[in-house]
């Protein structure tokens, strides 16, 4: 019995001691700016860590729908309303809750957009396993930077010092037809979400809730991604949770898509084109739900300003077309 | 009622043994029940345990292993029959009935050994290779510019099929050998072909190693514990750091055969060999580690193969159990047959003692290989690295009388370390020359690859961007090569019968967890998991 004690004892402070050291290498591995050269993956959709305190009031999370279908600065011309893109490749719901809650930590938005790409794919329990413990212990995401490391930064404080200049928004201008054959055909049958997924975007809604930012969901037009089951699904779920839901595949007469030339890869997601439609509706619902101020003209925003220009050069620059 | 829920085939990434479900969630949940259950019980709790583990991966599939077992069962207790009516009818016979009477009884016996052998091998064959023997008789008729064309099924094949058929053919066999007694207990047959640590990758064992330590399993001991947890902690190191890492490099040269020159085929062949060693090994070490800590001694795997002196050596310490099984069921059988038995005298009277038994020897080692190489995968490529290895090992045989001459004439101490490093390089060679030919995708894929290693051998392609576009950089080499040499150092104490946990166990309470500390830090950190990596399957999980 004092054997079996005392070996307790011993594993339950073995495991303590390696929480520690867990927790001693996420302080230096934790990555110390969010620049492309510090944080190496999805450096874009961190650029609201160097945002200055509360000035974000819409933020898009999801998967790269988000960042080719929304231009945050777009929005910000037309209503002066300020918003961040939250989205990275393939994003699964886990990694979205973290941006969640990273985003909170500094900013106060009133509407929370989710992209509904991102809600009905399958994510593995493995995946949340080893993602999970990562809020916890960052070392278990970072460890890859021992590659990069010098030596000075080690044991720095976290500075961020990035601030993207398409607040998360990637510019496509190349156009790619998509094939829009069985694109929302009709169908009575509803899609699968697995458990874990209703789960979790219960959790951002509680999330929302809790901080009293309006949730929305919307889908992005994309003739690849999206179909009628999928939204049949997610009327469900925007009704089981009681928020808006907009679903740009089935707004053509508002949003009126081009699938010749506002896709870059034929119909997986939107170019710049396809994104200024669905900006400006966007900016349009946000600025009619009344709950969001014009921050043009106020101080402490004039970088949005400077932002704008140099987004509207870069347009007329890469897409080689004027401004409009 | 919706029965999907009771999460059927839903833990698929459980057949990996370093997947986040199976070591964070599975293992721990399984080891707690298993401890605060009473010792009588605990037999049944593993074998439930056992059981959720294939259904969590394998669903519905879990039958195909459940039928085999009681097929298994079955085959045993009507052989054990047979035996006994054969004992009551020969007892008392005058010694001149006796003969005929047996073979008589061993007419019978033989019979349903073949059945039950039939039964198990012709499951595997149907569902792993029907799609490659049809493929190939209509790529025949195709040629023959025939119409017909034989349909082809898909099969959904069960995860570990060529493992546990490999088990349940050894304990019929053994039975019908007398080897072992029948067992009549169904639940420590089912036990024996599904304890979930083996299932997945084998290792392949024999009811007489198994099944009583499994049936008879007790407490979890402190010492088996750690033991077990060092040993997964090990394995993990050489799958995670080294395996994981070097296969972004290898699979981009493998799946571009005509993209690279000579020399960057001869790294992606010798990185392809280092990360199946590391791969397999690595799963080995965490399927014994975690049969350690239920205080089950399963059979090794591996023994250090790198440190062979030739193919045939090589193969006596590479996937043990296989070979072993290979050995057993197939070489002996063929060269204890009448015919080759007349074969060999015949032959041993032409060609002497030496080159006599390698008549019927090489037939059966022929079977062998041609049996090993399927037993990996249905397809030309690994027929062609069976037939490649059964050449090697034959002409090994053939030019043994002569290279002892040649070496005396020479003056080559063969006992000399030296002479031993040249053995040893000149078999990995060999041997990696081997698995280049089983990781192409195909074998006219395999043939491009090795042609290009003379036809093109230089080393343009390291200059400037080549580690980029195969999806390393020169750091993930390095700490590859780092551990690679870790490995090889325990690996050369362990040749010297060095133990390093045992040695470890005598140091004190602080030195060793301060190693164990640094091993967790070390594949924490350098392990190639989380972002900017694709977790990779265990590779003999797909055999």
């Amino acid at each position: 019995m004092l054997t079996t004690l005392k070996n307790t004892l011993k594993g339950i402070v073995f495991t303590v001691i390696l929480f520690a050291l867990l927790l001693l290498a996420s302080a230096v591995f934790i990555p110390k700016d969010n620049t492309k050269e510090v944080w190496k993956y999805d450096y874009t959709a961190n650029g609201f860590l160097a945002e200055p305190k509360d000035t974000i009031d819409v933020l898009f999370l999801g998967d790269s729908e988000v960042f080719s279908g929304v231009s945050p600065l777009r929005i910000w011309e037309k209503y002066g309303i300020t918003s961040y893109c939250c989205s990275t490749g393939k994003q699964r719901l886990w990694y979205t809750l973290e941006y969640l809650y990273q985003f909170l930590e500094n900013q106060s938005p009133k509407v929370i957009f989710l992209e509904t790409d991102l809600v009905l794919k399958y994510f593995s329990v493995d995946d949340l396993i080893l993602h999970a413990p990562e809020r916890y212990l960052p070392v278990l995401r970072y460890h890859d930077r021992w590659k990069q490391f010098s030596f000075t930064e080690l044991w720095q404080a976290p500075h961020y010092s990035y601030l993207d200049k398409y607040k998360g928004y990637h510019i496509y201008g190349d156009a790619n037809a998509a094939n829009t054959e069985k694109y929302m055909d009709e169908t009575n049958e509803s899609a699968n979400m697995s458990k874990m997924n209703q789960l979790y975007v219960d959790t951002i809604f509680d999330i929302c809730k809790r901080t009293g930012a309006k949730f929305v969901l919307y889908s992005t037009p994309s003739t690849k991604n999206w179909n009628m089951k999928k939204h049949n699904r997610t009327v469900t779920l925007a009704e089981k949770l009681g928020v808006d839901y907009i679903d740009f595949n089935l707004l053509q007469d508002e949003v009126k898509i081009d699938w010749d030339k506002d896709t870059h890869d034929k119909g997986d997601h939107l170019n710049y084109y396809g994104a200024v439609k669905v900006s400006d509706y966007l900016g349009k619902y946000l600025s009619e739900t009344g709950i969001l101020k014009n921050h043009k003209g106020e101080s402490g925003y004039g970088s949005w300003n400077t932002a704008f220009e140099a987004y509207k050069k870069d347009v007329e620059k890469k897409l080689n077309i004027k401004y409009e | 009622m919706d029965l999907s829920f009771l999460l059927a085939g839903t833990g698929k990434t459980m057949t990996s043994f370093f997947s986040m479900t199976y070591l964070f969630a599975f293992l721990p949940v399984c080891l707690i029940v298993y401890a605060v259950t009473p010792k009588k019980a605990k037999k049944y709790v593993l074998l439930a345990e056992s059981l959720l583990f294939f259904w969590l991966v394998s669903g519905a599939l879990v039958l195909y292993l459940i039928l085999s077992a009681v097929s298994v069962f079955c085959f045993g207790l009507w052989l054990d029959k047979l035996q006994q009516k054969q004992k009551t009818a020969l007892k008392g016979l005058p010694k001149e009935e006796k003969k005929a009477a047996k073979q008589k009884h061993l007419r019978k016996q033989r019979a349903v050994l073949a059945l039950g052998v039939l039964i198990h091998i012709g499951m595997l064959l149907v569902l792993k290779y029907s799609e490659f023997f049809l493929g190939n008789i209509n790529s025949i008729l195709s040629a023959f510019n025939c119409p017909f064309r034989m349909y082809i099924p898909k099969f959904i094949m069960p995860v570990g099929i060529s493992f546990f058929t490999l088990q349940a053919v050894s304990y019929i066999t053994d039975v019908y050998h007398g080897l072992i007694a029948a067992d009549r207990n169904f639940p420590r047959i089912l036990l024996f072909m599904s304890f979930f640590p083996q299932i997945v990758e084998g290792p392949i064992c024999r009811y007489g190693q198994t099944a009583e330590q499994l049936w008879n399993v007790g407490q979890i001991k402190y010492r088996s514990l750690t033991f077990g947890l060092q040993r997964i902690l090990f394995g993990m190191m050489k799958k995670i750091v080294v395996a994981d890492r070097l296969d972004p490099l290898v699979k981009k040269v493998f799946d571009e055969p005509n993209s690279f020159d000579g020399g960057v085929i001869i790294l992606a062949a010798v990185c392809y060999t280092v990360q199946l060693y590391m791969d397999f090994s690595g799963s080995m070490d965490a399927v014994l580690g975690t049969a350690e800590i239920f205080g089950v001694k399963l059979p090794e795997n591996f023994q250090r193969p790198f440190f062979s002196r030739s193919v045939s050596e090589f193969w006596k310490r590479w996937h043990i159990t296989l070979g072993a099984w290979f050995k057993d069921y197939i070489f002996y059988p063929v060269t204890s047959s009448k015919r080759m038995k007349n074969l060999t005298s015949s032959a041993r009277k032409k060609l002497g003692n030496h080159y006599g038994p390698l008549a019927a020897g090489g037939i059966a080692l022929f079977c062998v290989w041609w049996c090993n190489g399927l037993w990996h995968g249905a397809g030309w490529n690994f027929i062609f690295f069976g037939m490649y290895h059964f050449v090697l090992i034959l002409s090994g045989n053939l030019i043994e009388p002569l290279v002892k001459p040649i070496n005396n004439k020479l003056h080559i101490k063969t006992d000399s370390a030296g002479y031993k490093v040249f053995q040893i390089i000149r078999t990995t060679i060999l041997v990696i020359i081997g698995e280049l030919f089983f990781r192409a995708n195909g074998i006219a894929s395999g043939m491009q690859l090795f042609g290009r290693i003379f036809s093109d051998l230089t080393f343009r392609s390291f200059d400037g961007g080549l580690l980029y576009r195969l999806g390393v950089d020169r750091y993930d080499l390095i700490i590859a090569a780092v551990t690679v040499v870790i490995v090889f150092i325990i690996s050369i104490l362990n040749e010297k019968c060095i133990s390093i946990r045992e040695a470890l166990e005598k140091k004190s309470l602080v030195f060793r967890w301060c190693i164990l500390y640094v091993l967790i830090l070390y594949i924490v950190v350098f392990g190639a998991y989380s972002f900017g990596y694709i977790p990779v399957d265990p590779m003999y999980a797909q055999f």
